[in-house]
């Protein structure tokens, strides 16, 4: 019952926040100069063709009327057509989805499986050069760019090792095994520094949690020192960086628009550059509200899984 | 002045039956700090009898809780040094054994409880599993086993429907019954010494009565030994047969119950009490203690306590006073001991 209430509060703050922003995108894309039928029609179109263009589109109504209609059909499931090469957006964004998402996962899964245990033994070595170096680790996995580390990881293990593809992406079915090694370069690059700022965090908070009164008492219980640490201080370390993890997850979501470009992945970020490039609307609108709604799922996820390691707002 | 050598240790009338089940020796304990070292406790020696209670009394900073988690062999290692002395628990050094021994101890066979209700159990787990965790930690038994035990502690801790209470979450339950959660879980593996380092400080006063009536059963029931530590005496008073006071990191008084309180040979413990020394003429009144704990880092170089003494004179201020004898078992570190000699 309070979960019903707790996630109850979450969306019926996550469907305000998901209009405004359909309104922003809708206006900004207005706003922008460049008229899309031009765009569309080519250079010899004359002034009844551009008509035909606009009236096809809706692009000649009021532009409250447009945003309505543009509204009415995304709820169902229609986010439009493509002005470019006259797809469905929404099939148009499946099927790349379906690629941000391996990208995202893996490169989350990367960042989770070095962060959070660096972070954990940078705390529990606190003060010893092991906890200095993990640190500087950390700084420098925050900071590198992403372009520079995808060029470096490119030289080092597809150019000289051969070990993994430079670029190109492979659909899953086609070739599993092509298709995993297509991801790993992209999903370091893109792991770590969502490792660097897991490792940070989770270093934080396990500081906090190790001098916590509740480690006291699990040492005064005879508990081994491993016991400790990954059952009672992790445990509750583990609260601020499920968050903090989902809002990184959330950004993987949106497209990673360098990593694509640099391995020529054809994700959500490569889909943004094009659709801003020509001028596609219909498909930028429906890509940002897309990853809007993704990113408030995964916070609404978030909560859920904050909701169940929190016992404290259980009641 | 009473010609008794202070530099042995006189037997305790109790003692001198059983042997103490703990004996702390000259145990001396810094902490190292931006601000250079801090002796904590310095030179402490105090007995623990088997099935009986001692007390601890002092001010705040007085170095109770240091000398219970040298105990436990819970300072924190990057900054606590132990500098001197012996623990001998049952005849054992706990100082000279290895970590794993010590760990093996904790928690089994000594137990201890803090000062902090609130924040002494962990939010994350229900309260049953943090019994049953202390429990398996020490013992092999099956899990239904570990829950049955567990209940049952709840039960003699005296937590009303232990079974619904066992998968409660620490913030669903007050701060006296987190203490009884608390004491059930360092009685979990039947220890023989239960250290309680101020279980009642952050508790209302009538569920610290409460908690001391507690105290007393388990000892009673159990034949558990208590180290009960406090700065409140007269709690001290009701539980302990001997009482050891301490200042500064020291040890000024010790002695069976009755006989500190009645018959205190330190200043500091006459003003502990609050009380007129003794009724006689020519007392030096004396409500509460005046001034405060000297800073542990630049100690006078006399006796510690002079600069707050009412009955300091020239010898105080030179040499520090060693604890001794003024009758058996009753020791005083204080030049100006007996006190009923002082004019
Ligand atoms: N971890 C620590 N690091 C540095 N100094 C410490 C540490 N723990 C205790 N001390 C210092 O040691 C001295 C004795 O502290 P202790 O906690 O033993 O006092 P106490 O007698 O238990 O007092 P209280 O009644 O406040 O609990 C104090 O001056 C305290 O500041
Ligand atoms: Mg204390």
């Amino acid at each position: 019952m309070r979960f019903l209430i707790f996630f109850g509060q979450r969306l019926a703050l996550a469907v305000p926040t998901v209009l405004i922003l359909s309104v922003l995108v809708f206006l900004l894309q207005r706003l922008l100069p460049g008229d899309p039928a031009l765009a569309m029609g080519g250079d010899e179109i004359d002034l009844q063709g551009l008509e035909e263009i606009r009236h096809k589109y809706g692009l000649d109504l009021p532009i409250h009327l447009q945003y309505f209609r543009w509204l009415g059909s995304a709820l169902v499931g229609d986010l439009g057509i493509s002005l470019r090469n006259s797809m469905g957006v929404t099939e148009l964004l499946l099927g790349k989805l379906v690629i941000t998402l391996q990208l995202a996962f893996a490169s989350m899964i990367i960042a989770v499986v070095v962060g959070i245990p660096l972070g954990v033994l940078a705390a529990s070595r606190h003060g010893t050069w092991l906890d200095t170096a993990t640190s500087a680790v950390s700084l420098t996995s925050i900071s590198i760019p992403h372009f520079w580390l995808g060029i470096l990881l490119v030289l080092a293990f597809s150019v000289n090792l051969q070990w993994f593809p430079s670029s190109g992406y492979v659909p899953f079915w086609e070739d599993p095994r092509r298709s995993a090694m297509g991801f790993v370069l992209p999903s370091i690059v893109l792991g770590t520094g969502i490792a660097g700022v897991l490792m940070r965090h989770t270093r934080s908070a396990m500081l906090q949690s190790l001098g916590a009164d509740y480690v006291r008492t699990a040492r005064a219980k005879g508990l081994s020192e491993r016991r400790v640490v990954l059952r009672h201080a992790l445990r509750n370390a583990l609260v601020p960086v499920v968050t903090l993890g989902a809002i990184e997850f959330g950004h993987l979501l949106a497209g990673a628009v360098l990593t694509e470009q640099i391995f020529s992945i054809p994700g959500f970020g490569k889909l943004l550059v094009d659709g801003v490039l020509y001028r596609d609307y219909a498909v930028v609108q429906g890509l940002v509200l897309v990853s809007a709604v993704l990113f408030i799922l995964v916070s609404l996820t978030a909560d859920v899984l904050y909701f169940v390691i929190n016992p404290r707002l259980r009641g | 002045m009473d010609g008794a050598d202070g530099h042995s240790l006189p037997v305790m009338p109790q003692a001198a039956a059983a042997a103490p089940l703990l004996q702390v020796r000259d145990l001396s304990v810094s902490f190292a700090g931006e601000a250079g070292i801090m002796p904590a406790v310095r030179g402490a020696s105090f007995d623990v009898p088997a099935g009986g209670c001692l007390g601890i009394v002092g001010e705040s900073g007085s170095g109770k809780s240091v000398s219970s988690l040298a105990i436990m062999g819970l300072l924190p290692p990057q900054t606590a040094r132990i500098t001197s002395g012996s623990i001998l628990f049952q005849g054992r050094d706990l100082l000279a054994m290895s970590a794993s021994q010590v760990r093996s101890l904790r928690g089994s066979a000594i137990s201890m409880i803090f000062q902090e209700p609130m924040s002494s159990l962990n939010p994350a787990f229900t309260i049953g599993d943090q019994i049953m965790e202390a429990i398996q930690a020490h013992e092999r038994v099956s899990r239904r086993e570990a829950r049955d035990r567990a209940i049952g502690l709840l039960r003699q801790v005296r937590i009303p429907a232990p079974e619904r209470r066992f998968s409660d979450y620490p913030h669903k339950l007050s701060g006296g019954m987190r203490q009884r959660v608390m004491i059930a879980i360092a009685l979990a593996c039947e220890p023989k010494l239960l250290i309680a380092d101020e279980p009642t400080t952050a508790l209302d006063v009538t569920v610290q009565a409460q908690i001391v009536e507690l105290l007393r059963d388990i000892q009673q029931e159990r034949g558990t030994s208590i180290m009960l530590i406090s700065h409140n005496i007269g709690l001290i008073a009701g539980l302990a047969d001997e009482i050891v006071v301490m200042y500064a990191g020291g040890v000024v008084e010790r002695g069976a119950t009755a006989r500190v309180i009645g018959h205190p040979e330190h200043p500091y413990t006459v003003g502990l009490l609050g009380a007129v020394p003794r009724a006689e003429p020519g007392d030096h009144p004396l409500v509460g203690i005046d001034g405060a704990v000297p800073d542990l880092r630049h100690l006078p170089p006399g006796c510690v306590f002079e600069p707050r003494c009412p009955f300091s004179a020239a010898p105080c201020r030179q040499d520090e006073p060693a604890l001794r004898s003024l009758l058996p078992g009753h020791l005083a570190a204080c030049h100006m001991a007996p006190l009923d000699a002082v004019p």
